[in-house]
């Protein structure tokens, strides 16, 4: 458990707020006319499910709620829940895609997540700042788009689309900011 | 690429030729000011962009260069223009370069530029759909001052707000996080945000007015209640429009609070520069009794459009 401050709050996080632990499900920065910046966000309680919204002033401290969080391997999903194993013990958990939400697009087969426990049962998956994906479909020498001229889409080995530099070619690894769902870099192999 | 919506593009056309149009019908005369200036507003709550190796910054509002058209005779004026601001973070309401519209009415008070709202946004259009709620647009608009909407939404008396060590208690009694780091503008805005815009009505458009003196950014003070400034916004489908006042014409207090806004964003470690003393000079030369507003543009878009994101309604735009 450690104290965090609200500029590190981001979807997917377990918090503690009003003494009962919350998985915050969305966070928008906002900034009142004539006034500082404060971070809007709606919690789910965990163990309840009841959602709530709440804003934060900018600075705040929060502390990150007491759940273990431990590493699982994804399987597959069957389109409605998520297949984990735990790579030592072979044991197997599953996770509602609902409760992935945006994240599930960016997520590879075999690849390690880390998820929230809470007495023995999974809760959430603890989204990484960025993941790493190979570009499988990209135009060759794409001119891109007339229009802007500076970006293409492209398709990653999960199937997710994104904008990134004329230069990224098929085969390439690109980092992907998990918030933003944007390309954020080419990572040299 | 994102795709383009050609509708976005033709909405915001036709906004901006109803609103000339509309201007036009009220005898308003259309000006021109730069965006490129040597001292951009100070306000301690916009970051400005500076460019590279000169002295010179993207204005976050048009309004020192309107005024001082104003100071030399110029009545009732609108400004149709580019502003910057350079957010933090990334959210679904700004945009780092926006479309601002300003008109200052002469001898005119703040109450004047709420009936023009209603009757501009009337000239546009009657009705709309925005996220599913139907929003009637006919005046008169539903108006409530700060002080009201504290109270009924939040149970907060803001007349006893004021004093800092009270704000404090508020708050803490209400379980927010208060530390002796938190200025009085944080507190009063943790609990607008929470407790009473969420829920301002929204089925219609809704005034709110009468800030508080500490938010009066340059409005000026009510004679009757110098807590209190003649300053409001108006909000639609839960959308803040716009922003207007009974201008400060008291140069003195002006460059008071120029000088507090620049201490302030020094001690935040934002971007310093001097004070526009031509902007001070030209409320010391005169103005006559006027009032003015901001209204975004992009926000404007977005209701017509039915978009959440004002992103989505400023395509190319980084």
């Amino acid at each position: 458990m450690s104290t965090i401050d609200t500029s590190y709050i981001k979807k997917g996080l377990c918090i503690i707020f009003r003494d009962a632990p919350h998985i915050v499900v969305e966070k928008t920065f906002v900034s009142p006319g004539k006034g500082s910046a404060f971070y809007r966000t709606k919690l789910k309680n965990i163990k309840t499910g009841s959602v709530l919204e709440f804003t934060f002033k900018s600075g705040e401290k929060l502390e990150e709620a007491p759940v273990e969080v431990k590493e699982f391997q994804y399987s597959y999903s069957d389109g409605e829940e998520l297949f984990f194993v735990d790579p030592r013990t072979y044991e197997q958990v599953t996770l509602k895609k609902e409760i992935v939400g945006d994240f599930f697009p960016l997520m590879k087969e075999q690849d390690a997540y880390q998820l929230y426990m809470l007495d023995g049962q999974t809760i959430a998956l603890r989204p990484p700042l960025k993941v790493r994906l190979k570009v499988v479909k990209a135009e060759p020498g794409a001119k891109g788009n007339t229009v802007t001229g500076a970006t293409k889409e492209v398709e990653l080995e999960t199937g997710y689309k994104v904008l990134v530099p004329l230069f990224i070619k098929e085969g390439d690894i690109v980092s992907v900011n998990v918030e933003s769902g944007k390309y954020t870099e080419r990572v040299t192999e | 690429m994102t795709k383009i919506n050609k509708q976005i593009i033709k909405t915001k056309a036709n906004i901006l030729k109803s609103i000339r149009d509309f201007f036009g019908k009220e005898g308003f005369l259309e000006i021109d000011t730069p965006t490129l200036v040597s001292s951009p507003d100070p306000s301690p709550f916009n970051e400005v962009f500076k460019i590279e190796g000169k002295n010179l910054y993207l204005t976050p509002s048009p309004e020192f260069n309107i005024k001082k058209l104003i100071s030399l005779g110029l009545k009732n004026v609108y400004q149709i223009t580019k502003a910057y601001r350079d957010w933090q973070e990334n959210d679904p309401l700004h945009l780092n370069e926006f479309t601002i519209l300003e008109w200052y009415r002469d001898n005119a008070d703040y109450s004047d530029l709420m009936t023009d709202c209603e009757n501009l946004l009337n000239h546009i259009i009657k009705n709309l759909i925005y996220q599913k709620r139907k929003i009637d647009l006919s005046p008169p608009w539903q108006r409530i001052s700060c002080k009201e909407a504290f109270g009924k939404y939040a149970q907060v008396n803001l007349d006893e707000f004021f004093e800092i060590r009270n704000a404090q208690r508020i708050c803490k009694n209400k379980g927010y996080q208060v530390n002796e780091r938190n200025s009085w503008e944080e507190l009063y805005h943790q609990i607008f945000l929470n407790e009473v815009e969420p829920k301002l009505p929204k089925e219609q458009p809704l005034i709110l007015y009468d800030y508080p003196s500490p938010l009066a950014a340059l409005s000026k003070i009510k004679d009757t209640d110098p807590r209190y400034t003649e300053r409001f916004e108006f909000y639609i489908g839960g959308l803040e429009m716009g922003n207007g006042y009974s201008e400060l014409t008291d140069w003195k207090e002006q460059e008071k609070r120029l000088k507090a806004d620049l201490i302030t964003r020094k001690e935040k470690g934002m971007k310093v520069f001097d004070y526009d003393h031509e902007f001070v000079n030209a409320l010391k030369s005169g103005i006559p009794k006027t009032a003015g507003i901001a209204v975004g543009i992009d926000r404007l878009v977005m209701l017509f459009t039915d978009c959440a994101d004002i992103h989505e309604v400023a395509p190319l735009s980084l």
